[in-house]
């Protein structure tokens, strides 16, 4: 539209405002762009999918973003030693192959001809040079550092296959091979500087990066599996506000963007496709179990059967959530089928008991560190309503998401916050309720729960694995070790051009094989 | 005219130094530890914690740490930002250009408002005219501009969907875009400013029209027109100068929810993500280039005084 042309229609709809906002309704947005799934013969190549990611990267290199960071712009550039799937499960990416041939020995196969976008080979001296690079650098963030830790050395095994030797038992590192510690640089690459640069042996190269506004990937014609690159360009946004990325959508700029839960009849009523899916980010109740009289079952108990998690979701999370009394939901492989959310339904008279059998026949007093955003503050306040009536007295307090660490240091009883999900189940329930779980101050557990964690930790990744974890997570739900509340649904909306999309399970999301149906979105 | 001058870029050389200590200061009191996210975030050990602040340099005396920022001031080093290791002068200087367009933009549409209503209404007191005005800048005063922001992207980008509800495009890249994507930034931030200048206007102008030598020109024959242009406003827009002036603050302000509606790249987005991260570098880079800005503005008020009354010439 030309400058005059703009300025005309701005003024026609000035005189014409006050009647079409009065009108109200749904935006005409997107209308008849959805449509049914399409084939791949059927997509556009030199598509852009433009999405609008409520998070900011500050620096592209896979070892300084933070650990709960979702690495869906880093996947695009950089391919990992073992891949993941929606559902959380592992596959073959740059390793094709890999076996435990002792406890502390990890053998990865690595995939013939893979080269980086640079023209270097990915071999196995290339493994070598990232993981130790990921063991020396100083800055590593998390992400890299704490499973780098329990390596003691890699060794290339001629060409195509590497030895990660462990200083202890340690199953889950294949989960963390899958994320940042198995992103894998090109050894030219390594010397330099990548903050604002990449050069991985992903499907996208990177051509512009702007720290916290936004990134652009171009198609990388060498890319050793052709069919999971469906697009010319993809361009990352970071828009922070949630209205601010539906309008996004809604006016063309981006092709999908992370919606939030109130906001799903919006975007459906824009005509834009809507696709939710179950994760293992459950609102939870994190406990000091070293505090505050929590560390007696039936308290945890009493006041995981004082909440009435439907009425939670139907309000806070408008019908789009699961009530979880574990971290997982019940589509996730490690769930425990016998402790579904009715087990502790919501009974004041049956929390009062349990009080009152754990010797507070008048009530406990528990002090409840909140950050300050808007749906914590709302789940914090309709919770300190909900317990009261069993005795139970919240008091909250409401600090600024720089100052989570008052719990971690101990200072209050329980943090009320959402969990953001890890690859490995196990460090789900490691993380938060075990010995030594970075968000488990005082390190207070039970001996049953530590039991079967310690099993898990001597238990190689496959069915016998999934099996402990379930147990666990069993225990987990009977003890209430920590009180999962309902677990999110991770929820985006597209203009109905996009093909290939499915959320992750646990927050990862790729868009390996996303293309855009011809002809559509222009 | 030019020792006013000099004495006011002598007197900015204090203020820019107590801005920094002050907004030094205050991010020491505040709570929060950027070499906790410096380490990787909630699961970062003590260790990892210790290692972070001590390569940020936090681990130093606060007045250590405010020397090797100010000393960096003069070789134009303003440090590098904690997080995303770029250079504080890069992060502003790809920034500036949004904020400054969106503020100079969003000062020409208020003046293009405020000039003609404040005129229009003075020049007809007690007119349905003069109520109109006064009732539309009452408004403007009192709505939030994030209300005004995303009543005009309803309007003209869902519903009518002649301008884009988000983004910016860089001049250089095409000004037809770039004109477009900053049209609603411009009428939201705008609007406020041009209901308080209005306001100024009328109530400046009123004073002068009742003045003698305006009666004189009158009865002289001279048209409205240039009884108004030629010697009311010279007189009646110095206050209004002032609150131009003051605007502009406003106008800094108010860049911060703008950024955010419409997804601007500017100073103001840069800086929340900075005061939540404490990245100090970032934030006192900032707060200096927005004192900067403030000086600089408030010269050019200056120097426009100095045009309309020929006394402060001589000062």
């Amino acid at each position: 539209m030309s400058f005059r042309q703009s300025v005309t229609a701005m003024v026609a709809a000035v005189v014409t405002a006050l009647s079409l906002v009065a009108c109200g309704g749904g935006s005409s947005g997107n209308a008849g762009k959805t449509g049914a799934p399409t084939s791949s013969g059927d997509l556009d190549p030199n598509a852009t999918f433009t999405f609008a990611d409520p998070f900011q990267n500050d620096t592209i290199d896979p070892a300084k973003n933070d650990s709960g960071f979702p690495t869906r712009q880093l996947d695009l550039v950089y391919d990992r030693l073992i891949g993941i799937a929606p559902t959380g499960a592992l596959e073959p990416q740059l390793a094709t192959k890999w076996e435990f041939t002792s406890p502390t020995s990890l053998k990865l196969t690595l995939r013939p001809g893979v080269k980086f976008q640079d023209g270097a080979a990915l071999d196995a001296d290339a493994v070598v040079k990232n993981l130790n690079r990921s063991l020396t650098l100083p800055e590593a963030g998390a992400a890299v550092k704490t499973p780098a830790s329990f390596i003691s050395g890699v060794q290339a095994s001629g060409t195509d296959a590497v030895v990660i030797t462990l200083k202890q038992a340690h199953y889950s590192i294949v989960y963390d091979l899958a994320q940042n510690l198995g992103m894998m640089i090109s050894p030219n690459a390594l010397s330099g500087s990548l903050d604002r640069t990449a050069v991985g042996a992903g499907m996208y190269k990177l051509v512009d990066f702007k720290p916290g506004v936004s990134a652009t990937y171009e198609r990388w014609s060498g890319y050793w599996d052709p069919s999971a690159v469906k697009l010319a360009r993809v361009v990352v946004k970071s828009v922070l506000d949630g209205q601010t990325r539906l309008n996004a959508l809604q006016s063309g700029q981006v092709t999908m963007s992370i919606i939030d839960e109130n906001q799903i009849e919006d975007a459906k009523s824009a005509h834009l496709n809507v696709k939710d899916k179950a994760t293992v980010s459950a609102w939870t109740m994190f406990l000091n179990l070293t505090r505050g009289g929590l560390d007696n079952e039936k308290v945890r108990q009493a006041i995981s059967t004082a909440i009435d998690r439907d009425a939670l979701v139907k309000t806070l999370a408008y019908g789009h959530g699961e009530p979880v009394v574990q971290f997982f939901p019940p589509s996730y492989e490690a769930y425990s089928g016998d402790w579904p959310a009715s087990k502790y339904a919501f009974n004041i008279d049956k929390a009062k008991q349990l009080l009152a059998d754990a010797g507070h026949p008048n009530g406990i007093s528990l002090s409840v560190l909140i950050l300050n955003r808007p749906l914590d503050k709302q789940l914090g306040q309709a919770l300190q309503t909900m317990v009261k009536p069993a005795g139970i007295t919240l008091k909250l307090q409401v600090v600024e998401p720089a100052r989570y660490s008052l719990f971690t240091d101990g200072d209050v009883d329980l943090f009320l916050g959402r969990w953001g999900g890890r690859a490995d189940p196990a460090d789900t329930l490691k993380s938060n309720a075990a010995k030594g779980g970075f968000i488990n101050p005082g390190g207070g557990t039970t001996a049953e729960f530590q039991a079967l964690m310690d099993k898990i930790d001597a238990t190689p990744a496959g069915a016998d694995r999934t099996k402990l974890v379930q147990q666990a997570s069993a225990v987990f739900a009977e003890q209430q070790l920590d009180i999962p509340i309902f677990a999110r649904q991770a929820i985006f909306a597209d203009n109905g051009c996009v093909v290939g999309f499915e959320p992750y399970v646990f927050g990862a999301d790729e868009y390996r094989g996303v293309g855009i149906k011809k002809g559509c979105g222009s | 005219m030019l020792r006013l001058l000099a004495r006011r870029l002598l007197i900015s050389v204090p203020i820019l130094v107590i801005v920094t200590f002050v907004v030094f200061l205050l991010l020491q009191l505040a709570p929060g530890d950027p070499a906790r996210r410096a380490a990787g975030g909630e699961s970062a050990s003590l260790q990892d914690v210790a290692a972070a602040r001590h390569r940020l340099g936090l681990d130093e005396h606060w007045w250590v740490q405010y020397w090797h920022f100010f000393s960096g001031l003069f070789s134009g080093n303003l440090g590098r930002s904690f997080f995303s290791d770029q250079p504080v002068v890069s992060a502003i200087s790809d920034r500036i250009p949004v904020s400054l367009s969106l503020m100079a933009g969003a000062l020409v549409v208020a003046l293009l408002i405020a000039v003609p209503a404040g005129i229009v209404a003075a020049l007809r007191p007690g007119s349905v005219a003069d109520r109109v005005v006064m009732l539309i800048s009452a408004a403007g005063v009192a709505m939030p501009s994030f209300f005004i922001g995303l009543l005009l992207v309803l309007l003209f980008a869902l519903k009518l969907e002649i301008f884009p509800a988000t983004g910016y495009v860089p001049i250089e890249q095409s000004a037809t875009q770039w004109f477009e994507s900053l049209v609603l930034p411009w009428l939201t931030l705008g609007f406020a400013a041009a209901a308080e200048i209005a306001r100024f206007l009328r109530a400046s102008l009123l004073d002068v029209l009742d003045r003698d030598y305006i009666r004189t020109a009158k009865a002289k024959g001279i048209g409205m027109f240039s009884v108004v242009g030629k010697h009311a406003m010279k007189n009646a827009f110095s206050p209004v100068l002032t609150v131009i002036g003051l605007q502009v603050r406003f106008l800094l302000g108010g860049t911060v929810v703008v950024e955010q509606i419409f997804d601007l790249p500017g100073l103001g987005s840069l800086t929340v993500k900075a005061v939540f991260d404490r990245d100090y570098p970032i934030i006192q880079g900032v707060a200096i280039t927005t004192a900067l800005i403030v000086i600089v503005v408030n010269l050019m008020v200056d120097v426009a005084y100095g045009y309309l009354d020929p006394k402060l010439r001589a000062a």
